[in-house]
C-alpha cells in the first residue's frame, strides 16, 4: 500500500480510495478530484461524505498562541509543558479526531504527568464497554455480515440517514460470497420506537415502546429457548407475541444473523442492560447458528482511541495516572465527572469539538482552568484556550491509522498537505518539553 | 563503535557448542565478535565471573499484541486490578500487568526474565497495522507476528481448485504485505466451518463447507508452501481438535499427513489427549505415543503450551473452541471473526490444581519435555496466556531440573492424575545446557532467526546473565543483567535502558501475476480496498527488519 502522492500542481489531482470519515462507516473507496486548495468531487461518496468533502476551506490561520497572541512553536510548548507537569490534576481529553499516532502520544503525555486521560467515547463506553466487560461480544468484521449475513435486525439505529452507505457496503444490500443477490438473500428487521428511513426500506418493522428494549430482547431470549411468555408481553413492549415468536424463530433459523445497534438501545436509560440483553441474546443463539451483535459505530475514531488507550494502560477510558500507574474507574475518572467536580486545575483537549457534549457544570469548571487545545478551525475553546494550536485536519490534511467499529484498522489519505502541524507532531513536541523540564516530572 | 567485553562468565551458547564454558564475550555496539583487533582496548568491562551467561530467551509463541489480545484487556478490567502494576519511571512508562499485560508492562516483563524475543502467534493480516502500531509500544523486544492463514479462504479456494501455485503467491503477496513472518495454521478448516453455521470439523478428510478441501489438504499444503517460500520458519499449526478428550488421534494423524514436511505443531499440550471424546472421565495422556513419533522425525518439532495453576485467559483463534470454552466454564466470552480469514474467541479460565482435568493437562505439559529425546524439538511455551502468563518460565525451568520439586506438586494435584499419566515414573532432569536449548536456542533454530539464540560472532548481543543458585524458580526469576542489543537494559530486575527492538518480517517474493486475481477477490468479498489493505513500511517507524527467505542449506552456513 502507498500513500497518493501528492503535488502541488494547480490542475486537477485524484487521491484514489481515500477513507471518509464523515460518518462511522468509513468508507475507504472515495476518489477525491482536487483542485487547487478546493475538492471539486468526491466520487462514491454519499450526501454526508460530498457535503464534508465539498465543504472544505483552507483554514487561514496557523501556529500557535498564548492567551490569544501569536507566539513561537517552541514557546507554546514549553508554555503547555509547564501548565500540565506543574497541575496536580491535569486532564487529556479528547482523541475521537486523532489518529492512532496522536492518541498514542497524548497518553504518554497523560502517563508522564500523571494526569487523568478519558476519550470522548468514555460516554457511550459507559453503556455498551461496560456491558461487554459484564458479559463479553460475539462480533465481526463487516465482511463476514457482507458475505454471510442472511438475517439482520437494525436496533435503534437508521442507518439509511446516519450510515448512509452502511446497506450497500456492508450489510442489507451488499452482495458477497454467499449472498450473491446482495438484499434478496437477506430478510431485514428493524425495531425502533418509531417508523424510520430504514424501517420503511426493511422487510418487517417492530414498533418497540419506548424504555421497553430490554423487555423484548429478554422476551426474545426465553422465546429462544422455548420458554412459554404470556400474551401480555405485546401490551406491555408494543410489540404482539405472535411478532416476536416469528423473529425468535428466524433467529434460531438463519445461517448468519446479526443484530446491528445504535444510539436508540445504547444511549437510552438502562443502555448497559440493553447491550448486555443484545448480547447475551446473541452468545446464546450460537447454540443453534452464528449470531451477532455489534454496534453500529459512531463519528469518528473513538474506537480507535479506546484500543490505544487500552494497548497502553490496561483499561479503555477514564484511567487515571495520578499514581504512578494506570487505575480505572468510568464515573470517578471520567472526565466529565472530574470537570463537574471541580477536581481538575488543567486540560489538555485534543479538538475541542470533543469538549461540546460535556455538561455545563464540567464546562463551567474548564473555563475557570488553564486550557491547552489542539484543534484545526478558529472555535471558542481554541480562542480562550491559554495555550493553542492550530494544527492539521483531521478529515482532509492527516495521514495515520483510524478504526472502524469492527476494529479494522485504515490509513487515511490526506486531500492537502497542511501548513499547520499534525496533532501528533504537536503533542510530541509538548512532550519533549516536558522531558526536558527535568527527571522528576 | 563501543566494544564491550563480559569477562569469565560461564557460557551456556548450545548453538556454538558452548556447554558451561568459562569465558570472555566480546560485543562491538549490537553484535557480538569473536574479539578486539589487535591492540584495541574495551569500552567497557563487565564481570561475570561466576555467573551463568545464556543467549536472550526467545518466546516462539505467544498472544501479545493485536485486536484479539486488546479485546481481552478491554473486557477483563479485573484482570489488571487484580495484580501489580508497573509504575512509570524517570525513563519508563507505567502499565497494568495480569494475564494480559498492557503493551509497555509486556516489554519490560519479559526483558526483566532475560527474553529478548518474541514472536505473535496468530495476527488476521486484515489487522496487522493495529499488530504493528502496539510493537511500536511494546519496548525492548524483538518481534515478529505470524499470520493466521489455514481458514483464509482465498488460500483455501486455491488450494480446493488445485491451484499450488495461485495459493503460495498468494502467501508470498499476504506475508509481504502484512509484514507477517510466518505461516499459522489454526483448527484448519475448522474456523471456516464454525463461521458457516456448523461446529466445527473433526477429522483431517472431512470437507470445509462449500470446498473441496480438507485440512489434510490445508496442512499439506500450507506446509509445502512455507518450504517453498524458503521462509526461514516453517508452517506454524494448531491442530484440529483443542482441548477434547481423545484428540491424540487427530494429532497424530495431522503429524502423518505432513508427509515429511517441516513442521512446528504448536502447544502440544493442548492436543495430546487420550480417552472418549463424549466421556470427560476418560482423559488420559497420550504423550508417550505422540513423542515417540517426534522422536522418529527430526524434521517437526513441537512448543508445549505448558498449564500452570492459577487464573488466566483463553484467547486463540480457533473460534469455536471460544464457545467451548464458554460453554464448559460459563465465563464471559467474546467472539470476534475476521472477514473470510480468521476467528477468535476469548474466554477467563482459572486451573486448578484440584481438578482432575487441569491437573492432568499441567502434567501432560511436563510429559512432553521430558519424552522429547532431542531438546532442539521441544520448546517451552505457556502458549501465554493461555496455559499461563509468560513470567511462569521460571517456575516450569524448576519443575523440568528438579524431580522431587515435580513429584510434590503432582502428589498435592487430583489423585487420579496420577493414574492417567507417565510423569511419576520420569526421572529426567534438565541440565543448564537443556534449558538454554529449550528457551532460546531451539526456538530460534526453529524460527530461523540466524543471528537470534546464539552468542557467536555475527549474533545479535542479546544476553542473559544469570547468578547461579539452586533454587532455580528464583534464579530465573531475577537475572542480574540483561543486555538487548549490545545495551545493558536490565540490571538486578530495574529497567536501565528503554529501547525499541525491531520488528522481523519476511519478503519471500512471490510470481506478480496473482495480483489481479486478487485485487478482484477483494474487490467482490472484501470491505476494505486491496490498496488500502496491508502494511506500509512507514508503518514500521524505521524498526523493521527483513529475514532472509533462501533454501536451508544456504541460511545454515550464518550459525556456526
Amino acid at each position: 500500500m502507498a500513500i497518493a502522492p501528492k503535488t502541488d500542481r494547480t490542475s486537477l489531482r485524484v487521491v484514489s480510495d481515500a477513507v471518509c470519515t464523515f460518518c462511522g462507516c468509513l468508507c475507504d473507496d472515495i476518489q477525491l478530484t482536487i483542485a487547487g486548495n478546493q475538492i471539486v468531487n468526491a466520487e462514491n461518496a454519499c450526501e454526508l461524505g460530498r457535503a464534508g468533502y465539498l465543504g472544505y476551506r483552507a483554514e487561514p490561520q496557523s501556529g500557535a498562541m498564548v492567551h490569544g497572541v501569536a507566539v513561537p512553536l517552541e514557546e507554546a510548548f514549553a508554555k503547555a509543558a509547564k501548565i500540565l507537569a506543574d497541575a496536580r490534576f491535569p486532564i487529556v481529553y479528547g482523541l475521537s479526531e486523532s489518529v492512532g499516532e496522536a492518541q498514542r502520544m497524548a497518553v504518554a503525555i497523560a502517563d508522564r504527568v500523571g494526569g487523568c486521560i478519558d476519550t470522548t467515547a468514555g460516554q457511550a463506553f459507559s453503556q455498551s464497554g461496560m456491558a461487554f466487560q459484564s458479559v463479553g461480544k460475539v462480533a465481526c468484521s463487516l465482511g463476514e455480515v457482507k458475505n454471510r449475513a442472511d438475517l439482520i435486525v437494525l436496533w435503534g439505529t437508521n442507518p439509511t440517514e446516519s450510515h448512509p452507505r452502511h446497506a450497500d457496503r456492508y450489510s442489507t444490500k451488499a452482495s458477497g460470497l454467499f449472498t450473491p443477490n446482495g438484499r434478496k438473500d437477506r430478510h431485514v428487521v428493524v425495531v425502533d420506537i418509531c417508523q424510520t428511513a430504514s424501517a420503511v426500506e426493511a422487510d418487517q418493522f417492530l414498533q418497540v415502546m419506548p424504555g421497553k428494549d430490554f423487555e423484548v430482547l429478554w422476551c426474545l431470549r426465553a422465546l429462544i429457548k422455548g420458554v412459554v411468555v404470556a400474551d401480555s408481553i405485546g401490551a406491555r413492549t408494543g410489540i404482539p407475541l405472535e411478532q416476536l415468536q416469528d423473529l425468535a424463530n428466524r433467529m434460531r433459523s438463519c445461517q448468519f444473523g446479526v443484530l446491528f445497534f445504535g444510539s436508540g438501545l445504547s444511549a437510552t436509560s438502562g443502555g448497559q442492560m440493553n447491550v448486555e440483553a443484545a448480547t447475551i441474546l446473541a452468545q446464546e443463539l450460537n447454540e443453534f447458528t452464528r449470531f451477532y451483535a455489534m454496534p453500529m459505530g459512531e463519528l469518528g475514531n473513538s474506537n480507535g482511541a479506546e484500543n490505544v488507550v487500552a494497548w497502553q494502560t490496561g483499561y479503555p477510558c477514564a484511567v487515571h495516572l495520578g499514581r504512578g500507574y494506570p487505575r480505572y474507574n468510568p464515573g470517578e475518572f471520567s472526565v466529565s465527572g472530574i470537570l463537574e467536580r471541580g477536581e481538575a486545575d488543567a486540560a489538555l483537549i485534543i479538538s475541542a469539538n470533543s469538549v461540546v457534549d460535556l455538561p455545563q457544570d464540567a464546562l463551567d469548571h474548564l473555563a475557570k482552568i488553564p486550557c491547552v487545545v489542539l484543534d484545526s478551525t478558529s472555535t471558542v475553546a481554541l480562542n480562550r484556550a491559554t495555550v493553542a494550536f492550530f494544527v492539521a485536519d483531521y478529515a482532509f490534511e492527516t495521514s495515520g491509522t483510524v478504526c472502524r467499529a469492527d476494529d479494522v484498522p485504515l490509513t487515511l489519505r490526506p486531500a492537502f498537505d497542511s501548513p499547520r502541524l499534525s496533532q501528533t507532531s504537536v503533542l510530541r513536541g509538548i512532550d519533549q518539553a516536558i522531558r526536558a523540564m527535568g527527571p522528576g516530572i | 563503535m563501543t566494544l564491550i567485553r563480559i569477562k569469565n562468565g560461564t557460557v551456556y551458547d548450545p548453538a556454538n557448542g558452548r556447554n558451561g564454558v568459562v569465558m570472555d564475550l566480546w560485543i562491538r555496539d549490537a553484535s557480538m565478535v569473536d574479539g578486539p583487533t589487535p591492540g584495541e582496548l574495551p569500552d567497557q568491562i563487565i564481570d561475570a565471573s561466576g555467573l551463568v551467561i545464556m543467549p536472550g530467551g526467545v518466546d516462539m509463541h505467544c498472544h501479545i499484541v493485536g485486536p484479539k489480545v486488546n479485546m481481552a484487556r478491554k473486557m477483563r478490567p479485573e484482570d489488571h486490578r487484580d495484580a501489580p502494576p508497573v509504575p512509570r519511571t524517570a525513563i519508563t512508562r507505567s502499565g497494568t500487568t495480569g494475564s494480559v499485560p498492557s503493551s509497555f508492562a509486556t516489554g519490560y516483563l519479559y526483558a526483566g526474565l532475560g527474553y529478548t524475543t518474541a514472536v505473535d502467534a496468530a495476527i488476521p493480516p486484515l489487522s496487522a497495522l493495529h499488530a504493528h502500531e502496539e510493537f511500536l509500544d511494546t519496548p525492548i523486544l524483538d518481534k515478529a507476528f505470524l499470520v493466521l492463514m489455514g481458514n483464509n479462504y482465498y488460500a483455501l479456494k486455491a488450494l480446493a481448485e488445485g491451484e499450488y501455485e495461485r495459493a503460495r503467491a498468494f502467501t508470498g503477496w499476504l506475508l509481504e504485505s502484512s509484514r507477517g513472518y510466518g505461516i499459522k495454521v489454526v483448527n484448519p478448516g475448522g474456523v471456516e466451518a464454525w463461521k458457516t453455521g456448523w461446529d466445527n470439523i473433526h477429522s483431517l478428510d472431512e470437507k470445509v463447507p462449500h470446498l473441496d478441501c480438507t485440512p489434510r489438504m490445508i496442512l499439506k499444503g500450507l506446509a509445502q508452501i512455507a518450504m517453498d517460500l524458503h521462509l526461514p520458519h516453517s508452517v506454524h499449526v494448531h491442530c484440529n481438535n483443542l482441548g477434547l478428550p481423545g484428540n491424540s488421534a487427530t494429532t497424530l494423524a495431522s503429524m502423518e499427513a505432513l508427509e515429511g514436511r517441516r513442521a512446528h505443531l504448536t502447544h502440544i499440550q493442548f492436543h495430546s489427549y487420550g480417552g472418549d471424546s463424549n466421556d470427560q472421565g476418560s482423559f488420559c495422556s497420550d504423550v508417550p505415543a505422540l513423542a515417540s513419533w517426534i522422536n522418529a522425525h527430526p524434521e517437526v518439532t513441537v512448543d508445549v503450551g505448558q498449564v500452570l495453576f492459577g487464573p488466566t485467559t483463553s484467547m486463540t483463534g480457533d473460534g469455536p473452541l471460544g464457545y467451548f470454552l464458554h460453554k464448559v466454564t460459563g465465563r464471559k466470552w467474546t467472539s470476534s471473526d475476521t472477514e473470510l480469514e480468521a476467528g477468535c474467541g476469548i474466554v477467563p479460565i482459572v486451573y486448578k490444581e484440584k481438578s482432575f482435568v487441569h491437573g492432568l493437562q499441567w502434567a501432560i505439559g511436563l510429559e512432553w519435555y521430558l519424552l522429547v529425546n532431542d531438546p532442539w524439538q521441544v520448546v517451552m511455551s505457556t502458549d501465554h496466556p493461555n496455559g499461563a502468563s509468560f513470567v511462569s518460565y521460571p517456575e516450569i525451568i524448576a519443575l523440568l531440573m528438579d524431580k522431587n520439586y515435580r513429584n510434590e506438586i503432582l502428589k498435592r494435584v487430583h489423585p487420579r492424575v496420577r493414574e492417567r499419566c507417565v510423569l511419576a515414573d520420569l526421572d529426567r532432569e534438565y541440565s543448564l545446557q537443556e534449558i538454554a536449548i529449550i528457551s532460546r536456542a531451539g526456538p530460534a533454530r526453529i524460527l530461523g532467526m540466524t543471528n537470534k539464540g546464539h552468542l557467536g560472532a555475527g549474533a545479535d548481543a542479546d544476553i542473559t546473565i544469570y547468578t547461579p543458585d539452586t533454587d532455580r524458580r528464583r534464579m530465573f526469576e531475577l537475572p542480574r543483567a540483561v543486555i538487548k542489543s549490545g545495551r545493558v537494559v536490565v540490571d538486578r530486575g530495574e529497567i536501565r535502558e528503554d529501547i525499541l527492538g525491531r520488528v522481523w518480517h519476511v519478503r519471500s517474493g512471490y510470481d506478480s501475476g496473482v495480483l489481479p486475481d486478487i485485487r478482484k477477490w477483494f474487490d467482490a468479498f472484501v470491505t476494505v480496498r486491496f490498496d488500502n489493505y496491508g502494511v506500509d513500511e512507514s508503518c514500521l517507524a524505521g524498526m523493521g527488519a527483513v529475514s532472509p527467505c533462501a533454501p536451508k542449506s544456504t541460511r545454515k552456513g550464518s550459525v556456526s
